[in-house]
């Protein structure tokens, strides 16, 4: 992306290139008065004469005209549609780039660090061979030798396998995002890059992407660049930037999470800003989702589960898990009880 | 045909020849899809012959072939990042759907150059070029929409023409 302060002359016409500085600064200026909606008759009068003096200043304006014609050329109708959708476009883009800059540095806690050293495997001897685990309500973040940035959330397994000719990550259980490194130093050149999950592989090249692993549930969502997503020896489907993904064991295809139907209420990139960000999720899904993140599970008797929770909670403060049950407790109309071996959300009239 | 483009031609099948199946692969490790590679790659060789009067100035054909490939992957992502916007917009604005799928794609393709016209643009100067431009608004409108001064909408008018014209 070049970004010019000074207008190149247009190479492919060697008379443009007499247009001075100076005339595209007068033609800026006009241009700037003329579109202002406050212009006068006089005004326009004025700069149809400063037009007539040279012919490079004609000259300059139908280069502008032609440009501005892009938009010009947009029917009335779907002026409306082409402004929300430009602009759509460029906030997703910088959340995309404020997201890059966010990514915290977690707290360090204990690493479950298991290193075996050199095996034989079908790819060539394995480089290394080390398992990453999180603890119940620990985060971690771990940069592995290609530059590779691995950050695991609550209660996660990984086993991280390089050889001479493959990087991949197998997460064997809980919640991973990954940017992947350049691989700079490798004797090969820059190596494949895969996730194994219990339900698909998925194959990235310099991109940014999360990994939900539950049960028999694979969740995909992609900040930046693209993801493969292969099932069985189904031919792969691509992931853009934004899409999320749930694979089923019992589905052969992905399927893509849309505004319009199976919702993902919780912000699949929420824990790695160390927030949880829901939006319209039923309680018994969030009670589930909290659960995760402490020993004691959280669980909703029938007559609240279909409650509805939006909203922002901290993960980085002590006891978030109390936290946001206190926050639920005051909004909705409901007690949390300590049993002992779980926390019960009752129904409690206010 | 003259002979300048004969010749344009020979240099092209020669180029596809020895570097088309490497092009594919390398197009294929950022992709990730073999069907959508191998696309890429024919647009690459489609883009040569349509832009260059002569390849022999081309030193290192794999760096030539690989720039053009990845500006049209930018290009792809870009557009599948205005068709995405598109959708959503339409959720907020159903009756301004383009019903008509040519109509939605030469929409998309009017999008994907203004949209390149205002690349490396500040948002905020942005957004007053487009309330200006698509919405028709005067300065003071979109001095209050945004809320600053109509001073500074006329500062950012100019950063945008000046950007405009400069970089295009």
């Amino acid at each position: 992306m070049k970004i010019n302060h000074s207008i190149q002359p247009d190479t492919t016409d060697p008379a443009e290139g007499a247009i001075s500085q100076l005339i595209y600064e007068e033609l800026i200026a006009w241009s700037v008065r003329l579109n202002s909606g406050l212009a006068t008759e006089l005004e326009f009068n004025d700069f149809k004469k400063w037009c007539a003096q040279d012919p490079l200043h004609e000259r300059a304006w139908n280069k502008l005209q032609l440009l501005e014609q892009n938009v010009s050329s947009l029917s009335p109708e779907s002026r409306l549609i082409a402004s929300e959708t430009l602009g759509l476009a460029s906030e997703q883009r910088l959340v995309n780039l404020k997201r890059r800059r966010t990514v915290k540095l977690l707290g360090s806690a204990a690493i479950g660090l298991f290193v075996t050293g050199l095996l034989a495997n079908n790819y060539g001897l394995l480089l290394q061979d080390n398992y990453y685990v999180t603890a119940i309500g620990k985060r971690e973040k771990v940069v592995l030798a290609d530059g590779t940035t691995l950050l695991l959330n609550t209660n996660s397994k990984v086993n991280v396998k390089f050889s001479l000719f493959k990087r991949e990550i197998v997460l064997h259980q809980g919640e991973i995002y990954i940017e992947t490194g350049k691989d700079n130093d490798s004797i090969f050149g820059r190596r494949a890059f895969w996730v194994q999950t219990e339900q698909a592989a998925f194959e990235a090249i310099g991109t940014q992407f999360a990994v939900n692993q539950q049960s028999s549930i694979t969740r995909l969502h992609v900040v930046e660049g693209v993801v493969a997503m292969h099932i069985a020896s189904n031919p792969p489907v691509l992931a853009y930037a934004n899409d999320t993904y749930t694979l089923r064991s019992d589905a052969s295809h992905p399927v893509k999470n849309d505004s319009s139907r199976d919702r993902l209420n919780l912000d699949p990139m929420g824990w790695v800003n160390g927030v949880l960000v829901s939006k319209q999720m039923r309680l018994q899904d969030f009670a589930a989702e909290l659960s995760r993140y402490q020993n004691t599970p959280v669980v909703c008797e029938p007559s609240v589960s279909e409650l509805i929770v939006s909203g922002v909670f901290q993960l980085d403060r002590p006891d978030p898990i109390d936290h946001a049950l206190k926050a639920i407790a005051r909004a909705l109309p409901v007690s949390i009880q300590n049993q002992g071996n779980a926390l019960l959300i009752t129904y409690h009239k206010k | 045909m003259s002979s300048v483009n004969s010749l344009l031609q020979e240099e092209v099948h020669a180029l596809y020849l020895s570097h088309h199946c490497w092009l594919v692969s390398w197009i294929r490790r950022r992709l990730g899809c073999v069907h959508h590679s191998s696309d890429l790659a024919q647009d690459t060789f489609v883009r040569i012959i349509d832009r260059s009067a002569s390849l022999s100035h081309v030193l290192e054909p794999k760096a030539f072939l690989s720039t053009i490939a990845h500006g049209l992957m930018v290009d792809h992502i870009r557009r599948k990042e205005l068709e995405q916007a598109y959708l959503q917009a339409v959720s907020y604005l159903p009756q301004r759907e383009i019903s008509s799928p040519e109509d939605r794609m030469r929409f998309i393709e009017a999008l994907m150059r203004i949209d390149g016209l205002l690349d490396g643009l500040n948002p905020k100067t942005r957004r007053a070029f487009m309330l200006s431009r698509i919405e028709g608004m005067t300065y003071p409108e979109i001095a209050q929409q945004l809320s600053v001064s109509l001073r500074t909408v006329e500062t950012y008018m100019a950063e945008a023409i000046r950007h405009v014209l400069a970089n295009n």
